[in-house]
């Protein structure tokens, strides 16, 4: 590829106790790209999210190698000037909308607080039309509203609203519709698809639900034991599987959509 | 005699204690706060090993708590000679321990040896125990001692009063005694249990051997509302010290007699700290030290009040150290302070002092308020500190009480002196006012407002140094009293110390229980043991 | 009627208020003819052993503790809440020293430390002092248990994902603590503050009970009721003489509405 990578990630990570959870990942985000993570539960996919975001600490993990955000290195950024690109730069979406909610904070002013975090200008513009952009409602009740006021659909548009409202060049979505019903989930994967067109941003969206991903990403990543056994295209990876682990994966979907549930096989 | 007096033996003779035909036998209970420390005669330091030893034991002479006066016991007389440095006991013949071993000369001497064994710690063993010289006893026949100390000590007789006799002969050692009791049982934490000692020497008139009473059952009770209420009930036969409230619901009760003795020698007094050294303003130690300062607070203290309010009229202002009730060296002369609030304030006005709205001030301005300290947990001394107050602010004197623990206030008022008044009572045992030298004597630890001097801070401190040592040497009671009288008067006029109260003291006892003669010394209700017996058929059997 | 409670105790704290004008006689007025005599028309609780209107001792007393056992929960859920956000944030070594002393403070025989406060007070101090500092000593020991729940809450918060999401938006530390941290402890300091005043309220009974409080001749419920330890009559006879039994009655009714007040806001949110 001849595109310069937004992000460029090669990492190994350790938690005191674990050993190495990521074991020599390697992962290029391209600009507006949006790459799916796909892993079983436990694999390291929100330990690389985090690692990223070099919020790692927080949960006594250390990391090594490199990652590289448009060329500066971010191994060795200090704190503060990571928390300049927390949520400007690079924001993140997690996967339960309503416990990432302040829960003392009117959704209005939270939205103002993600603003002020890195901006000394009059938000109310922006976060009006990114509202809009998340079809979210723009009215004083709905912004006066506390996050128990609201159904986990809205608040993870909410949280959208907030990672978005800097522009960021890299959105990570940790996640960040396995709370949803179907339906929402829908939605909310649509808004994602919504916000890579008409913003550009390139995004690490990850899950373990291999169909969400095919139909949002352009391109695929397998996380398997620490480490990334395979990339490709959605059709790559369902039509031509190359690793052992990505046609068990692959297969574990379609065929098991029709089974009665007593045959299901875990 | 004066009025307290007159009340007092009108009080006692009332016609269901007069003797009757005498009954012998049977128990009797009563109980006291706390368990006897120290069964050995001469090593006791507590009340109720005191009481113990005064029911079991034998002394040479006895004091009778009625007329006051020392009567013959086991010595039938004493001459003291020597310009009052020797006293020769001229003992009874015949006389037996509890355990049968004779009773003569001997064991007096021994007795007496005993105490000088400095490992003897006792308010006794230390009063034969003089500073410089020795205590020396000697036999002159097989019933004729001398005891000669080396330095005069005035009303030497009334040492031997509190001294039990120990056998130098018994194998039972000082289990042996010439009382007329003797312990039978002794069961920790409950009661101790006494039978008559069948030795016992005393007969009466007509030739009938005492004591009359088969047994004492002593029970150790701390609480006194237990006590009343199973005196009540007939449980015990008498209670003593009683407070003004449970006094006069006991005197509404027809099933027992309520009996108020006039007052007793306990006095309740406040001071103000006159000590140099003391870490209180300089201003406060010129009040202090002002003669009309201090009159004028006692003046402005309704006493009256104090009696009637705090004691339900069961306690008289006092006048001084000594109260009415110590029918010999009471000043009968003297009167409490007058209650006279105006006339105080113009003796502060003349000072200086003015008044300030409700506020009183110095001549330099300075407030005049003070605090009292006092122990906690004393309800009548709370009592009277809140009247205090409550009097001292009608002249425009602001009072804070201070109440702390015991150890506490002694810390402050013995040596650290920080304090400017203290409030406290004091409780007399001894009627001659020698045991209370240490007070009176500038030089004394316990001269409350201003211990430990090397030479008298004021004149009249001197004279009053001068009139003890007068009265501590001279041999003429008379003459003593008329020594002691003039201190009384100067402590009076000078009022280092404010005397408040001499509470009343309040008995009561079953009617069944004769020959009464009930006293405000101790042991009030059996000081006269051996003589008390019950009404026909009224002997609870001895168990 | 949910609010009862609420509205009795602010009748109750509205009454004690109107005290002086309620109990014209005062609290230390002295009627020496009137010795412990029973209700009349003058004193509608009858008089103490001194004399003073009971009435006005009540409610002059109750004005004290209700006013001051709100004061000392304040100054104890405030060092709480200070103590136990710093041990929650700080490191292992501050934290470590600090749940250390708080459990020295808890295990504190702290009727002793009272005790020597006191004793190592000015003697001359005022009745008016005293009483605020026997409180303020309340609240300055009542800090360590209230602490100890602050900094699980304090923890517990900090663990959670809108802290996390915060920190992921790039908000700064001291807005954190301002802004997402305190509004959501603010629930368990308020429990805290509405469990901690029954407690003061009782513990300066205690305290008083054993002199310890406020001094003569200020009343507070603490001397009130030292005072009817001394009157056995009260036991005896409970129906002739119910006015002796007023500040029990009072002390137990404030201490059950708070309580019952508590147990509304715990079941509310
Ligand atoms: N704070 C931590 N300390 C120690 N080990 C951790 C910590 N957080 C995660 N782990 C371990 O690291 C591994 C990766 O965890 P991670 O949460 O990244 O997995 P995941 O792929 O996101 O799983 P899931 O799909 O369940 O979210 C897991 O085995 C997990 O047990
Ligand atoms: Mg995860």
């Amino acid at each position: 590829m001849g595109i310069i990578p937004v992000l460029s990630v090669m990492l190994n990570v350790d938690y005191s106790g674990k050993g190495r959870v990521l074991n020599g990942v390697c992962l290029d985000l391209a600009p507006g790209e949006i790459l799916g993570l796909v892993g079983q539960s436990g694999s390291g996919k929100s330990t690389l999210a985090l690692s990223i975001l070099r919020l790692l600490s927080f949960k006594g993990g250390s990391d090594s190698g490199s990652i590289l955000f448009r060329g500066n290195e971010l191994l060795g950024a200090s704190e503060k000037q990571m928390r300049k690109l927390r949520g400007n730069q690079i924001s993140l979406v997690l996967q339960s909308p309503l416990a990432s909610l302040n829960p003392s904070m009117r959704i209005g002013r939270q939205l103002f607080e993600a603003w002020g975090a890195h901006s000394n200008e009059n938000g109310a513009a922006t976060i009006m039309e990114t509202l809009r952009q998340v079809n979210l409602p723009t009215d004083e009740a709905f912004l006066n509203r506390y996050p128990r006021q609201l159904s986990v659909g809205l608040a993870q548009r909410v949280l959208i609203a907030m990672a978005v409202l800097h522009r960021p060049a890299v959105l990570l979505a940790d996640e960040p519709t396995s709370a949803l019903d179907a339906l929402t989930q829908a939605s909310i994967l649509d808004l994602f698809r919504k916000v890579n067109r008409e913003y550009g941003t390139a995004m690490l969206f990850v899950s373990h639900d291999l169909l969400a991903v095919a139909s949002l990403c352009h391109r695929i990543a397998i996380l398997h034991e620490g480490q990334i056994v395979e990339t490709g295209t959605p059709r790559e990876i369902f039509e031509t599987p190359r690793h052992e682990y990505t046609r068990t994966l692959v297969n574990a979907i379609p065929t098991l959509r029709f089974e009665t549930p007593e045959r299901v096989q875990v | 005699m004066t009025p307290f007096l007159l009340a007092f033996f009108l009080a006692a003779s009332p016609a269901e204690l007069t003797p009757g035909k005498i009954q012998t036998g049977g128990e009797l209970r009563f109980a006291v706060p706390s368990e006897p420390k120290a069964l050995h005669p001469l090593q006791v330091t507590d009340e109720s090993s005191e009481l113990v030893r005064y029911l079991i034991s034998g002394s040479l002479v006895r004091l009778n708590r009625v007329t006051q006066k020392i009567e013959p016991e086991l010595a039938e007389s004493w001459k003291v000679t020597d310009s009052g440095l020797q006293i020769t006991f001229q003992l009874r013949k015949g006389l037996k321990f509890s355990d049968g071993a004779p009773f003569d000369a001997a064991d007096v001497i021994f007795t007496i040896n005993k105490l000088m064994d400095k490992s003897l710690v006792s308010p006794i063993a230390e009063s034969f125990r003089p500073a410089v010289g020795s205590v020396i006893t000697k036999a002159i026949g097989p019933n004729v001692v001398s005891v000669r100390f080396p330095v005069y000590v005035a009303g030497m007789e009334r040492l031997f009063s509190g001294l039990s006799i120990l056998s130098s002969r018994s194998p039972l050692k000082e289990a042996a005694g010439l009382g007329p009791f003797m312990v039978a049982e002794s069961k920790a934490g409950a009661h101790i249990r006494l039978a008559k000692n069948p030795n016992y020497w005393r007969k009466d008139a007509s030739g009938r051997q005492m004591p009359y009473l088969d047994a004492i059952r002593i029970e150790f009770l701390k609480n006194r509302d237990i006590e009343l209420l199973r005196f009540q009930k007939g449980e015990f036969d008498f209670v003593s010290n009683i407070e003004p409230e449970a006094y006069e619901k006991l005197k509404a009760n027809p099933t027992v007699t309520a009996l108020d003795l006039g007052a007793s020698l306990d006095t309740q007094q406040i001071w103000f700290n006159q000590t140099p050294a003391a870490p209180i303003g300089a201003h406060k130690k010129e009040w202090f030290t002002s003669q009309s300062f201090r009159l004028a607070i006692s003046e402005t203290i309704n006493r009256k009040d104090m009696a009637r309010v705090v004691y339900h009229g069961y306690g008289v202002p006092a006048v001084g150290p000594v109260s009415p009730g110590n029918s010999f060296w009471y000043a009968s002369k003297l009167k409490p302070a007058e209650f006279q609030p105006q006339a105080a304030l113009a003796r502060l006005q003349k000072d200086g002092f003015k008044m300030f709205g409700d506020q009183l001030k110095d001549k330099q301005g300075n407030a005049v308020e003070f605090t009292i300290v006092t122990n906690a947990g004393n309800k009548v001394r709370e009592r009277l500190a809140a009247m205090i107050q409550a009097d001292l602010r009608q002249i425009g004197i602001k009072v804070t009480v201070a109440a702390m623990d015991f150890p506490s206030l002694i810390e402050r008022i013995m040596r650290t002196f920080n304090y400017e008044a203290c409030l406290l009572g004091l409780v007399n045992l001894d009627l001659d006012p020698s045991s209370q030298s240490n007070v009176w004597l500038s030089s004394g630890s316990s001269h409350a407002w201003n211990p430990n001097q090397k030479t008298p801070a004021s004149p009249w401190e001197a004279e009053i140094d001068k009139l003890m040592r007068q009265q501590g040497s001279e041999v003429d009671p008379n003459k003593r009293k008329a020594s002691f009288d003039r201190v009384q008067e100067i402590a009076a006029q000078q009022t280092p110390i404010i005397y408040l109260i001499n509470k009343h003291t309040l008995v009561a006892t079953s009617p069944k229980l004769k020959n009464l003669k009930p006293a405000i010394l101790s042991p009030h209700m059996v000081w006269n043991i051996e003589e008390l017996y019950f009404a026909e058929g009224a002997q609870r059997a001895a168990k | 009627m949910k609010r009862l409670p609420e509205i009795l105790l602010a009748v109750l704290v509205l009454v004690m208020l109107c005290a002086p004008w309620l109990a014209p006689n005062g609290y230390e007025k002295q009627s020496r003819d009137f010795i412990a005599v029973g209700p009349t028309k003058d004193f509608l609780l009858g008089t103490d052993a001194l004399g003073r209107d009971r009435f006005a001792r009540l409610l002059f007393g109750s004005r004290l503790s209700l006013l001051l056992a709100p004061a000392a929960a304040a100054v104890s859920v405030f060092l709480a809440a200070v103590i136990g956000a710093l041990a929650a944030f700080s490191g292992k070594r501050l934290e470590s020293a600090i749940i250390f002393f708080s459990d020295v403070a808890l295990s504190l025989p702290w009727l002793f430390l009272l005790l020597t406060i006191r004793g190592a007070m000015p003697l001359d101090i005022r009745p008016e002092v005293s009483i605020v500092i026997t409180f303020l000593v309340l609240g300055l020991l009542g800090w360590a248990g209230p602490a100890r729940i602050v900094r699980a809450g304090v923890r517990l918060i900090l663990k959670s994902d809108y802290i996390f999401q915060a920190k992921a938006m790039g908000i700064a530390p001291s807005r954190t603590f301002f802004r997402y941290i305190l509004p959501n402890i603010k629930p368990l300091l308020i429990a805290q503050f509405w469990i901690s005043l029954p407690v003061f309220i009782l513990s300066e009974a205690n305290l008083g009970a054993l002199g310890l409080s406020v001094s003569e001749p200020m009343p507070s419920w603490g001397n009130l009721l030292k005072e009817l330890e001394s009157q056995t009559s009260a036991l005896e006879h409970p129906l002739a003489n119910w006015q002796l039994l007023a500040p029990i009655v009072l002390l137990v009714a404030v201490v059950s509405l708070l309580q019952l007040s508590q147990q509304r806001l715990k079941g509310s949110s």
